[in-house]
């Protein structure tokens, strides 16, 4: 359809060169000129400004009306799960911040807890606490600089910077409790790596309230805007059963009127103690998309409010010491602690964390979606296999479907409401 | 939140024979079947009127070489499948056998169903039957291994050093002018 | 300007020093970034780690109106082609600069399909450790290769040689 691409060398191309076919030596190029309807192809590539990430789409056009697209991936592939069965299950946290790049936190929580799933292991109250904050804060940053480079986009420069602005504040308190500002690797198997900081909860309390004043002011730009409301408004429509028949989740499965939240149906951590609603509502375009992000970021400062309030104090990790490092005092001083900590960080057949031979699938609700995990473990020290379910594969599918008839400029719309990133995309 | 013994009570009255194995873990109920069955097995969970798993979550490849507990065949396919009303999670293993790896396809059930198959196609070697438009995703055109089978090692076979820069298209001369 | 070739290299110092000087204040940058050092080289072009302030201005994606090549992020075999492309397509004086240590020596990922290091494939002027770097790491960068191209002499300015 898009032209004809021989995968040969270029000295067995030359040899194929007749009279009215020229060889075109570049890579990933597409044969541009229209054909008999009159219907050009453009081709959107790899590095564009427009597309949040290495993704590349071949699209049919008639004038500036989009017929089809047809998108190609793989342009960031890593071999992740390939890592996975060569890493033990503590050294492949750090891996998992590098999926989902815009809210590492998320992912490091998800992964831990489906391997706590799997050795059916329940970590300390006050772990668990400090797991949702941390999840929550992290859901904030995502979504600003989601909606951020939504605007970018869409022409208006000043949502980047004052969505940044705001990143810059949670990019602190992170700091403030991990050590870095991006790729974290906060969460161990049965517990944290280390506990919170004096201080900590007075300070992200103060960052709650600037959060919220900050999504005030970024709404007031957009939300009865007359120009966004029209480049928004009914563009890339998608209904409840497709939103159903495709697999999406998350605010793009919210936003068509599906009400399917995670943290309501298989409650994991102690949301089940919290109080929240989980926001729907029955636009099904790109604008109900929107309301449904600035909604969660406003659910998610009462989360952490309340979170805040009630959390307890006490240890922080798992007590047996074969799953988790015993704390540095004890290893020092005690002899088994010493032989523990040795055998929860070596590998081989039967060092290492062990658990029962057994597979086991889980999920977390992650910005994006649900973020899925299958774990099969062989009872040695590195998984079997870790298959990872990624939302942004799931939702990179519908686009072809619902851009059918849409204008070239409504196309950059879709992608930014979609929040595809291709780091969890690609693995 | 559906029980697992009446879960399987159900799944036994809708198609009893075509199941080979099942097992728990916590919460999680898994059948194993073989993988010719799929397309039967998914249609009628689809249409079924009291458990009706109209969502699928995932769709992944497991290759059994190496492993300790000797299993049906070699390659494994698994489905997840959620139903959003009553909140319950179901698994299926399909196997496919090494030297027929032929299963068919269920995207005209599930339209979500499409890239996850291309990768498993991808990465394993699967061939999926009656399947759209099945080629490779994540790795290039012209790559000619199935990475992620447990015979191909971590750092592969010297591909991320020797990989063609340039490629050859053919541009006909008389349609430009 | 091809006339710097045939002429001895004595008769254009004060020339040099005045192109120098121009060059190395107005970089433009032409970010190729594809993972998550792509993220703080965006935190770096916002308001609190200002780099308009040493002269790289503009954020647009175009290699035929850059000076510099920022590349941010891992990059696999795939993808290798497409930088390739967009590295010759930028016209001469250029520089690269590699961000973060995925793209400097392959970082984290040994895997079947990382480039380890795409100093193999395009000469790169300044690597930056980090994974992901700090944006104050990037702005001591972007002073090393101002540093840099204050000694340059317009006779020998072909990129990788």
């Amino acid at each position: 359809m898009m032209g004809n691409t021989n995968i040969d060398n270029i000295n067995n191309a030359n040899t194929k060169e007749t009279q009215n076919t020229d060889i075109s030596l570049y890579n990933y190029d597409i044969d541009i000129s229209p054909d008999e309807n009159g219907y050009t192809y453009m081709n959107i590539g790899p590095s564009h400004p427009a597309t949040h990430g290495t993704l590349r789409m071949k699209a049919k056009l008639d004038g500036e009306k989009i017929i089809e697209v047809e998108p190609e991936i793989g342009f960031l592939h890593s071999g992740f799960e390939k890592l996975g069965e060569h890493h033990t299950y503590n050294q492949w946290i750090v891996t998992t911040d590098r999926m989902n790049y815009l809210s590492p936190l998320n992912n490091n929580i998800g992964y831990a807890l489906a391997v706590e799933e799997l050795l059916e292991i329940e970590v300390p109250e006050r772990a668990s606490y400090i797991r949702v904050i941390l999840a929550e804060i992290s859901r904030i940053a995502d979504h600003f600089l989601c909606q951020a480079f939504f605007g970018l986009d869409l022409g208006a420069f000043t949502a980047l910077l004052w969505g940044f602005v705001e990143r810059e504040r949670i990019y602190d308190i992170i700091e403030y409790v991990t050590g870095t500002r991006l790729t974290t690797s906060y969460t161990r198997i049965g517990g944290l790596a280390m506990d919170l900081p004096e201080g900590f909860e007075k300070k992200i309390l103060e960052v709650c309230d600037k959060l919220e004043s900050g999504v005030k002011e970024i709404e007031k730009l957009f939300n009865k805007n007359k120009i966004f409301l029209d480049r928004v408004c009914n563009i890339g429509y998608l209904s409840k059963e497709d939103a159903i028949n495709f697999g999406a989740s998350g605010p793009i499965m919210r936003a068509s009127g599906v009400e399917y939240d995670i943290r309501t149906h298989k409650p994991y951590a102690i949301y089940d103690k919290l109080d929240f609603n989980v926001i729907t509502n029955n636009y099904c375009d790109c604008y109900g998309r929107y309301l449904v992000r600035w909604g969660e970021v406003r659910e998610s400062i009462k989360i952490i409010r309340q979170a805040v309030e009630k959390m307890p104090k006490g240890p922080v990790n798992f007590g047996n010491s074969k799953i988790i490092q015993p704390d540095k005092k004890s290893t020092y001083t005690d002899m088994e602690s010493l032989i523990h900590h040795f055998k929860v960080l070596m590998t081989g057949p039967t060092h290492g964390i062990n658990p029962k031979k057994g597979e086991y699938y889980s999920s977390t609700e992650a910005p994006n979606g649900e973020l899925g995990w299958h774990i099969i473990s062989d009872g040695e020290a590195s998984a079997y296999r870790i298959a990872v379910r990624s939302p942004s594969l799931m939702h990179f599918q519908i686009i072809p479907h619902i851009i059918k008839n849409h204008h070239l400029s409504d196309f950059v719309a879709i992608v930014g409401s979609m929040n595809v990133i291709a780091g969890e995309l690609d693995r | 939140m559906m029980e697992n013994n009446i879960l399987f009570d159900e799944l036994k009255n809708i198609f009893a024979d075509k199941i080979l194995n099942n097992f728990t873990h916590k919460d999680l109920l898994a059948i194993d079947i073989n993988g010719k069955d799929i397309h039967l097995v998914c249609e009628k969970l689809k249409n079924s009127e009291i458990i009706y798993f109209n969502y699928l979550t995932a769709i992944s490849g497991v290759d059994y070489l190496n492993y300790s507990i000797k299993q049906k065949e070699r390659f494994a396919v698994i489905y997840i499948f959620y139903n959003i009303d009553i909140k319950t999670q179901l698994k299926i293993r399909a196997f496919v056998p090494e030297n027929d790896l032929h299963i068919p396809s269920i995207t005209d059930l599930f339209m979500g169903a499409n890239w996850l198959e291309r990768e498993v196609y991808d990465m394993f070697g699967v061939i999926f039957d009656n399947h759209p438009d099945l080629k490779r995703i994540l790795m290039p055109d012209y790559y000619e291994y199935h990475p992620l089978r447990k015979d191909y090692p971590l750092k592969g076979k010297g591909e991320r050093v020797n990989f063609p820069k340039y490629q050859a298209i053919e541009v006909d001369i008389e349609k430009r002018k | 300007m091809g006339l710097e070739y045939k002429l001895p290299g004595v008769m254009l110092s004060t020339l040099d020093k005045l192109v120098n000087w121009g060059r190395k204040n107005s970089l433009w940058p032409m970010t190729f970034g594809t993972a998550c050092c792509a993220i703080e080289l965006g935190s770096t072009f916002a308001s609190r780690f200002d780099i308009a302030r040493f002269g790289a201005e503009f954020m647009r994606f175009a290699p035929h109106q850059a000076d510099v090549l920022i590349v941010s992020g891992r990059v696999c075999i795939k993808m290798m082609p497409v930088l390739i492309r967009i590295y010759e397509q930028m016209p001469e004086p250029k520089w690269v600069i590699s961000m973060g240590a995925c793209c400097s020596t392959g970082g984290v990922f040994d895997t079947y399909s990382m480039i380890q290091g795409i100093d193999q494939f395009i000469p790169v002027d300044v690597h930056i450790p980090g994974c992901p770097p700090r944006p104050e790491q990037l702005l001591d960068a972007l002073m090393l290769l101002q540093e840099k191209i204050t000694n340059e002499k317009m006779k020998d300015n072909i990129h990788g040689k």
